[in-house]
């Protein structure tokens, strides 16, 4: 019913021998921490209140990293298969690992692919251990070379979705290159850091990756971006040596990341707001961290809390608003029977007789005063005003003139059709829907008749 | 069992009592509440019709009012007013067309003025005569047929219908 936890602030550990690097993310901002080791209990006070949590990563040596494909169209039941797809592949039993999946995405065949990491629960369980004597109580441990990979094309994104990359870590403890093309990570491999600082040894250090990169047909041909960060990058001219040992094989660009030496470190702060689920949380089942249950309680809480309001909602409305309704139908009644008595004259009407209460009423009165009403009417006395006015100005002989209430008619002679015309429009305008019966006689000058009626 | 746990328990179910009272609340008031919404509606509406019609009636009231408020409440004789505008020189034919009593101790009387042959334009200015006086005459009924003889006389008949004091009539 409710997602995975998420929260505000998030905490990244980067540990290692010799080396602790710690950032924060929050809001849109993600930075590193100026002293990491001071700031633990300031984090730890943080993920006690709730409103943070902690990533740190298992060495990608002591993790397996595989892309699965699920031949079947069902999400939820791709997902349920997707430990016995992954069992096969790993070297140890998957009941004595930890195992994540990730980047459950449909695939162009209507399948699913999925990015699964899984890694023995006693190593997980060292790394943890280490990492909570350091005063860190992580909630998710993620593969190092996939927290690498993401932290590089998040800082530095791809020029193109075919751009190969290896983002190279460079730890005092270790080195860690993550190759992907676009934004799609592929694999990741660690090797000791090299003992010196001499071109041959950093080359030494390098081989397990060249030649990884060397059995990857996805990269034989591809120009590589090499993207340095970590605590030991080489100094740039150990770079260039390295660049121009490798470009002889293959062309090969090398940059550094900005602000590398907390990149990792960032990476994991940004993972750890959704408990590293977007990369693979390895802390899960028998152990989890505790908080990440308390959080999805809390969720589920909320969840159901949001349920309850909407519940009750929905209870007050019927409530009040069943009430509103029914006062608002009784102020209408009253307001009806008012006005229906006012009009009826009487001091009372029956329960919805009232319109026609009110009808019989003012049907009566009607009758009663129609005499008034009509005594004010000058139907007639206007009509005749008018058509005597239009007779003289059109120099029209009446010959009979008959006005009532109702009907009209004006019959006579006109020196032509237009003073005809003149009067009967004279006519319309007093409101008479008039009819003009023109006989032409001799010139222009002919006989008329104009009858009317009232509409 | 944790009281978080127990806690969460209490939650589901207090949020499943609170949307099913909800929906069951909503499943009985609902129907209720629409029959009452659309009569409340109704009753606007019929409440709008009469007061249109307590309006209208008020208009009629006034029309009375005019005649009530009247100094003289009897009707001017046609004969005089006829002299007043014609002189003696065309003298109608009075005949009276019948009174009726109505509303409020009033009566309608209807008269009939028959010239054999008048100046019509004259004739006019008596209609306008009778309409000002108070209580007013008003032309019912108006007919003329142009006299032969003379161009604008005619003979012409007029029927005013008017309203005086019941009680005022010898």
């Amino acid at each position: 019913m409710f997602n995975g936890p998420k929260v505000a602030t998030g905490y990244g550990i980067d540990f290692g021998d010799g080396f602790l690097a710690a950032a924060r993310c929050r809001g849109r901002r993600c930075d590193a921490l100026p002293d990491a080791g001071a700031a633990a209990s300031a984090i730890a006070a943080a993920q006690r209140r709730g409103g943070a949590l902690v990533a740190a990563a298992l060495p990608a040596g002591d993790c397996t990293v595989r892309r699965l494909s699920v031949p079947l169209r069902s999400r939820s039941r791709a997902r349920r298969v997707l430990s016995s797809l992954l069992d096969p592949q790993l070297p140890f039993p998957l009941e004595s690992c930890a195992a994540a999946f990730s980047e459950i995405r449909r695939a162009p065949d209507g399948g699913f692919t999925a990015l699964a990491v899984a890694a023995p629960r006693d190593l997980l369980r060292r790394r943890l251990e280490r990492v909570r004597a350091a005063g860190f109580d992580p909630a998710a441990i993620v593969p190092e070379g996939l927290a690498l990979w993401a932290g590089s094309v998040r800082e530095a994104p791809p020029i193109g979705p075919n751009a190969a990359r290896v983002a190279l870590y460079a730890g005092a403890d270790r080195w860690v290159a993550a190759a992907g093309i676009g934004r799609e990570f592929r694999w990741s491999v660690s090797t000791p850091p090299p003992p010196s600082a001499a071109a041959p040894a950093a080359a030494e250090a390098l081989t397990p990756v060249l030649r990884r990169l060397r059995a990857d047909g996805e990269f034989r041909n591809a120009t590589l971006d090499w993207r340095w960060c970590g605590p030991a990058v080489p100094e740039d001219s150990l770079l260039d040596e390295l660049r121009t040992s490798i470009a002889a094989e293959r062309p090969c660009e090398f940059s550094r990341h900005a602000d590398g030496e907390a990149l990792l470190a960032r990476a994991l702060a940004r993972a750890a707001r959704d408990a590293g689920a977007a990369l693979g949380n390895l802390r899960s089942g028998e152990d989890e961290h505790p908080d990440l249950a308390a959080l999805r309680d809390r969720r589920e809480k909320r969840g159901w809390l949001a349920l309850a309001a909407v519940g009750l909602a929905l209870v007050a409305v019927n409530l009040f608003g069943g009430a509103a309704v029914a006062r608002r139908d009784a102020d209408a009644q009253s307001a009806l029977e008012q006005a229906a008595r006012s009009v009826a004259g009487t001091s009372r009407v029956p329960r919805g007789r009232e319109l026609a209460a009110a009808r019989t009423a003012l049907d009566e009165r009607r009758e009663a005063l129609k005499p008034f009403v009509r005594g004010t009417s000058a139907v007639a006395a206007t009509s005749l005003a008018t058509a005597l006015r239009q007779a003289a100005g059109q120099e029209i002989a009446i010959q009979e003139l008959q006005i009532s209430d109702e009907a009209l008619l004006v019959a006579g002679g006109a020196p032509r059709r237009a003073a005809a015309e003149a009067l009967s429009a004279g006519l319309e305008r007093e409101g008479w829907k008039t009819a003009l019966n023109w006989t032409s006689g001799a010139g222009e000058t002919g006989v008329f008749e104009v009858r009317g009626t009232r509409p | 069992m944790t009281s978080s746990a127990h806690r969460l328990i209490g939650v589901r179910v207090f949020a499943s009592a609170a949307v099913i009272a909800g929906l069951t609340l909503t499943a009985i008031e609902w129907p209720a509440a629409r029959r009452r919404a659309a009569a409340a509606r109704r009753k606007l509406a019929e409440l709008e019709t009469v007061r249109q019609m307590r309006e209208e009636s008020e208009r009629w009231a006034e029309g009375r009012d005019l005649w009530e408020e009247l100094d003289i409440q009897t009707l001017t004789p046609p004969d005089s007013l006829s002299r007043r505008i014609l002189g003696d020189t065309a003298a109608p034919e009075i005949i009276e067309r019948g009174a009726e009593t109505v509303f409020g101790g009033w009566r309608r009387r209807r008269v009939e003025l028959v010239f054999h042959e008048a100046p019509l334009a004259a004739v006019g200015r008596l209609v306008a005569e009778a309409a000002a006086a108070r209580p007013p005459w008003r032309l019912a009924e108006f007919r003329a047929t142009a006299a032969p003889s003379a161009r604008g006389y005619g003979r012409v008949s007029l029927v005013f219908e008017g309203l005086e004091r019941a009680e005022e009539t010898p």
